[in-house]
């Protein structure tokens, strides 16, 4: 069984004020694997990201990054980093904020290599030799994942890599990464774009006032509200709707919506619609998107419990 | 490379594109090349080699007093005002940015999440400020040397003694900005707090020098101030005054030691550059010096004396000391502020 590239346990962090901003984080990111953390603005995920990379203190904090207790400074020369809304020296280019990143890690590059980074975020072309400051956004983030990738990286820790991508960027970008999950690398994104962690994560976890609510394999937690869609020509009669709803369904038309992974009172639908002479086009899984999982980890109805931790 | 020639490699390059940075190298070889202009000739003396010429009897090529007058031009006015005061706002203004920008978000984090540790950062950083200053003054001083030797025969080594000094000069003020910079993170604040702090420095200085002059080189020379009538007059000499000013010059003294002393090692530099024994012997003296000697007659033995120590009263040691101390007290304080500090 894999390890994990971190393991952390009750990280809590109070800022100045009594702010509260994680109230005891316990989550374990697998070796090799996509990971995606998720929350609402105001959740604690930038805060968890700063203090894995050093940049903010924890109040409290036990686990392990890469083998190594977290905030263990050499540790993070194995590791490779995307800020938020990065800003990088203006007065440097593209290929010299490469560089510049090399020298802090202790690695030396040599011109090839930072040209096969520039190639793999689809930075060659001209544009690396131009000072930053001439950038779009989309090409600061590219030499963005560039730098973080210079160290050839265990552990990439990314916070919204695809912010001012364009959508040919965002398909290159999510290629890259899955390339690099399967050479081995732990990849740790923290984004909003829940569409895009949805293709591209093997496992999440979703933050929710400074705890994890949620955390798993993307396909365990989605696989509890898996259910199937049943489509038929033309609508349903009133009185086989009515029958279909008292076996605890929905309709809408002419379509059929079961709730669960069962596939046993599909069957019981199947028949009842047979019998009825009822024409079938469709049968379909359907899954719960990780929209719906977000938001139903995040949002809070009103009389109801919080779900719990899962893991 | 090392992580710290990475980070002054950074500062230079951040300097490279800077276009304050080559206005003050540009005008930094102005000053050096309008100085190298003034010649000397059989009629007298000209400016901007040649172009402006005055005829005089005293200062020609040949006597002592055109050496003394070019000596003097450097270490009476370039090295107080060009180097001492000039160099030192021009640096400031330069580096002011270099902290506040270097810890605002999305910048900062990209350094921190590298493996340096923070002390490393802010030391590359800070010593990529000076590095800023260095190369201001070095080529200034490679100018001044190359005029005094072509010009004269008068190959001085001692003329690179400036660069250190105003490298330590501004120092002394840049550790206030650095505080204020990494506790604010605003530049302009950090531009005024160290300006306030230099400038109150300096009053300090200046006013534990005339209260000095007041409680004890003027009582043993035998002089009493008359407060009232703003005069003096001639009593028997006495090791100091009687009245408020020992006290006051007393609380100057222990205030001026707790500052940095720019003043102090801008007249370090002026007894570390050593001129000529043939010059006329006016360059690097003291305004109470100059004023006390008659320009004929030999200086008295007693009143050379006090003179002497005046000069001599605060010790190179303790005045740099006491002024590394609290360089070294400031930028601690502002590199404990940033390494504990949640970026």
């Amino acid at each position: 069984m894999a390890g994990f590239a971190v393991d952390i346990s009750g990280v809590e962090k109070t800022y100045r004020g009594k702010i509260q901003a994680l109230r005891g984080i316990s989550l374990r990111v697998p070796e090799g694997s996509i990971f995606g953390l998720l929350g609402p603005n105001g959740a604690g995920k930038s805060t968890l990201v700063k203090i894995l990379t050093t940049i903010i203190r924890p109040t409290k904090c036990s686990g392990i990054l890469l083998g190594s207790p977290v905030g263990h400074k050499p540790t993070h020369r194995k590791v490779g980093y995307l800020p938020e809304h990065s800003k990088f020296p203006a007065y440097l280019t593209g290929r010299q904020v490469i560089g510049y990143a090399a020298g802090l890690g202790g690695i030396r590059v040599n011109s090839g290599e930072i040209d096969n980074l520039l190639d793999m975020v689809g930075m060659a072309g001209g544009a690396e030799d131009r000072m930053i400051k001439t950038y779009s956004k989309g090409m600061v983030q590219r030499i963005g994942i560039a730098q973080a990738l210079v160290n050839s990286p265990r552990l990439l820790i990314l916070d919204e890599p695809t912010d001012g991508v364009d959508p040919e960027g965002r398909y290159h970008m999510r290629n890259l990464l899955k390339k690099l999950r399967d050479n081995g690398v732990t990849v740790f994104v923290n984004s909003h774009l829940l569409g895009e962690l949805e293709t591209l994560c093997d496992s999440i976890a979703i933050l929710k006032a400074g705890k994890v609510v949620r955390q798993g394999a993307l396909s365990e937690l989605t696989s509890d509200s898996r259910g199937f869609q049943v489509n038929i020509e033309g609508s349903l009669s009133e009185e086989i709707a009515s029958r279909i709803v008292k076996l605890g369904h929905s309709t809408n038309g002419g379509e059929i919506t079961l709730q669960g992974a069962d596939s046993g009172p599909l069957q019981e639908v199947l028949d009842l619609l047979r019998a009825a002479g009822v024409v079938i086009l469709e049968v379909s899984r359907s899954h719960q998107s990780l929209e719906d999982l977000f938001m139903e980890s995040v949002v809070q109805m009103p009389g109801s419990k919080e779900k719990g931790v899962r893991s | 490379m090392s992580v710290l020639g990475v980070l002054l490699l950074d500062s230079f390059r951040m300097l490279r594109a800077r276009r304050l940075f080559w206005v003050v190298v540009a005008l930094s070889g102005l000053i050096g090349l309008i100085y190298a202009s003034i010649g000397f000739d059989q009629d007298g003396v000209s400016v901007l080699f040649g172009l402006l010429a005055f005829e005089s009897e005293l200062f020609r090529m040949g006597t002592a007093e055109a050496k003394e007058l070019y000596l003097l031009l450097f270490t009476n006015v370039i090295i107080p005002y060009w180097l001492g005061l000039c160099s030192i706002v021009l640096g400031l203004i330069s580096c002011a940015s270099i902290f506040p920008e270097f810890i605002q978000k999305g910048s900062i984090d990209f350094a921190l999440s590298k493996p340096p540790s923070r002390v490393t950062l802010f030391l590359g950083k800070y010593l990529g400020s000076l590095f800023f200053v260095l190369m201001q003054v070095l080529p200034f001083s490679v100018i001044v040397f190359l005029s005094l030797g072509l010009r004269f025969g008068d190959w001085n080594m001692s003329l690179f003694w400036a660069v250190p000094l105003v490298v330590l000069s501004f120092s002394f003020v840049y550790a206030v900005h650095v505080l204020i910079a990494v506790w604010s993170g605003s530049t302009i604040l950090g531009l005024f707090a160290a300006l306030l702090v230099w400038g109150g420095s300096v009053l300090v200085e200046w006013a534990e020098e005339i209260t000095y002059e007041i409680a004890y080189s003027l009582p043993q020379l035998g002089y009493e101030p008359d407060w009232k009538e703003g005069d003096h007059e001639e009593v028997e000499p006495r090791e100091s005054s009687e009245d408020f000013t020992v006290t006051l010059h007393s609380v100057l003294e222990s205030t001026r030691l707790a500052l940095p002393k720019t003043r102090a090692v801008g007249a370090q530099m002026r007894s570390l550059i050593v001129v000529d024994e043939n010059s006329g012997g006016l360059a690097g003296k003291s305004l109470l010096a100059l004023m006390l000697r008659d320009p004929i007659d030999e200086i008295p033995e007693r009143q050379s004396e006090i003179v002497k120590a005046a000069d001599q009263r605060h010790p190179v040691w303790k005045d740099l000391g006491s002024s590394f101390l609290y360089e070294l007290a400031v930028a601690g304080l502002a590199l404990v502020i940033f390494v504990r500090r949640d970026f």
